[in-house]
């Protein structure tokens, strides 16, 4: 292995390393990691410049600009509100109703908005309650990686796939990939039960307190509720038609929110902008930069490589490989560039000789995505919650969520491996 | 510690505490100009990046019931008179 492959292993390693300790914040980790790469010479500024997906950051950018205008209007605190009552109070029955609204919204928004929703509800309904909100945080961000994973644009390993693969079109990402999603929540469902019960009880007085309140007066501004639906819907429809129109996602998500700023007026703008998750966008910006130093050294690609040499091109364990090295590198290794990696190699099967490829796409987007699930670093969605509950004096431990969602994800691969296995490959 | 005071034609404001946090519920009577300023009061808290410092759940017959961390206090009373909500604050021994 080349010296230049050896550093950019060990600058790697050793980010990775801190970033687990929780010693240094992780987006200085990361954009320290993206700066000895290219000051070492291992990657030039301009490979480096290419390495970060600008489409990504700017879906990011796009959809948090538009959820913060549309918060204003209190319409996720209606949401949050009524589903509370709904639940009668129960924090149990709340956590729930909250974790399948993360996982349908996830599903059509991007995970990251949703989970930019939900938090700030989360923690007011949990104080209400008197309740930690880590089982509530928790459930929610798992939620969200298996919503995200059921359409195209629910997740970003499906809108890269879908942009690379042109034959995998919206309805074929939910006539696919939306079943085994559905499976792997009504599984979950009960789990968090299990897990979180005795750990959210509270008093009837609070119980009362939540089913008292008046979610009437929380939509504040109609006026701007309407103008952010609108905007909302357009966005949607966007992200249904942009392959169509020969458009990224990002293009579709910026115009939404550069659309809702004109209709609202200049005054919402540096509101609007100030309350983007920079420190989040930054990380991901030091991310790609640094995996980019494992890509352009040949470091992912000799491992994927030697991976797929071990199938043999055989469909039922190059399906099985792919699944569960996504999934694992997924919750390690941020999984946008994991799959930027690997949608080539499936492309290379398809010229080697492997007729049916579909089966890899669904093993891939399903691996890529409930990976995400292992680990606190395994999605952009699971950064974001941690970010905010950090920000809050409510910290996440990586441990503490590698010890749920490690397992969870898991259980979900293997639904995954017995879903792929009996509708494609048997 | 703070000492406050309000009208009752504008405001009706009750104290308790829970655990670390102090608990107003805080009616505002029918016809009121207090309603507008409270909103305003939300509205400050509310579009902060802090979204645990000050928590409003609001309740028919224009009842407000807001949660704050004891280290905001002041700065919720602060706002409070701020908006003419209350006659007068003073540091008391």
């Amino acid at each position: 292995m080349e010296q230049q492959a050896i550093w950019a292993i060990i600058i790697f390693l050793a980010m990775y390393a801190l970033i687990i300790s929780e010693k240094i914040h992780r987006t200085i980790v990361a954009m320290a990691g993206a700066v000895l790469m290219v000051v070492l010479g291992i990657i030039d500024q301009e490979t480096a410049l290419h390495h970060i997906d600008f489409n990504t950051l700017g879906l990011l950018i796009g959809m948090m600009v538009i959820v913060n205008v549309t918060a204003e209007t209190g319409l996720f605190k209606y949401m949050a509100v009524e589903a509370a009552k709904k639940a009668k109070g129960e924090p149990i029955r709340i956590m729930i109703v909250l974790a399948l609204i993360t996982a349908v919204c996830s599903a059509f928004l991007d995970n990251v908005t949703t989970v930019l929703l939900m938090v700030p509800v989360t923690f007011s309904i949990t104080r209400q309650l008197r309740v930690r909100p880590f089982p509530f945080l928790v459930t929610q961000i798992i939620a969200s990686n298996v919503g995200g994973t059921a359409t195209l644009i629910g997740d970003p390993p499906n809108i890269m796939i879908g942009s690379e693969v042109k034959e995998l079109t919206f309805m074929a990402f939910l006539q696919n990939l939306a079943p085994i999603a559905i499976l792997i929540m009504a599984a979950y469902v009960p789990l968090f039960v299990l897990l979180f019960r005795k750990q959210l009880e509270t008093t009837p007085e609070a119980k009362a307190s939540v089913l008292a309140m008046d979610s009437s007066e929380l939509i504040e501004d109609r006026r701007l509720l309407i103008k952010c639906l609108t905007v909302i819907g357009l966005t949607l429809a966007g992200f249904f038609l942009h392959q169509a129109f020969h458009l990224e996602s990002a293009t579709v998500a910026l115009a939404g929110a550069f659309l809702l700023l004109l209709l609202t007026g200049e005054h919402k703008m540096e509101h609007a902008l100030t309350r983007v998750e920079w420190t989040t966008i930054f990380f991901f910006v030091g991310l790609f930069v640094a995996v980019s130093g494992l890509v352009e050294t040949g470091v992912i690609a000799k491992l994927a490589s030697g991976a797929m040499e071990w199938t043999g091109g055989e469909p039922v364990a190059s399906s099985m490989l792919i699944l569960w090295l996504s999934a694992i590198a997924s919750a390690f290794v941020d999984n946008i560039p994991f799959v930027a990696t690997m949608i080539p190699l499936i492309q290379e099967m398809g010229q080697m000789g492997v007729q049916n490829l579909e089966p890899l796409w669904w093993s891939l987007a399903l691996g890529a995505c409930l990976g995400g699930n292992g680990t606190l670093i395994g999605a952009s969605a699971n950064l974001i919650v941690a970010g905010l509950a950090g920000k809050e004096g409510h910290p996440i431990r990586f441990v503490e969520f590698m010890k749920l969602g490690f397992p969870l994800m898991l259980l979900s691969v293997a639904m995954s491996s017995i879903y792929v296995y009996l509708r494609y490959l048997m | 510690m703070l000492k406050y005071e309000f009208d009752p034609r504008i405001l009706d404001i009750r104290e308790s505490e829970n655990e670390n946090d102090a608990e107003f519920l805080i009616r505002i009577p029918d016809g009121s100009p207090g309603l507008a300023e409270m909103r305003k009061v939300q509205h400050h808290f509310e579009d902060d990046n802090d979204y645990t410092d000050v928590l409003f759940y609001l309740y028919p017959n224009h009842e407000f019931k807001v949660i704050l961390q004891r280290e905001h206090y002041a700065d919720f009373l602060a706002e409070l008179m701020k908006r003419k909500l209350l006659r007068s604050l003073e540091w008391t021994d």
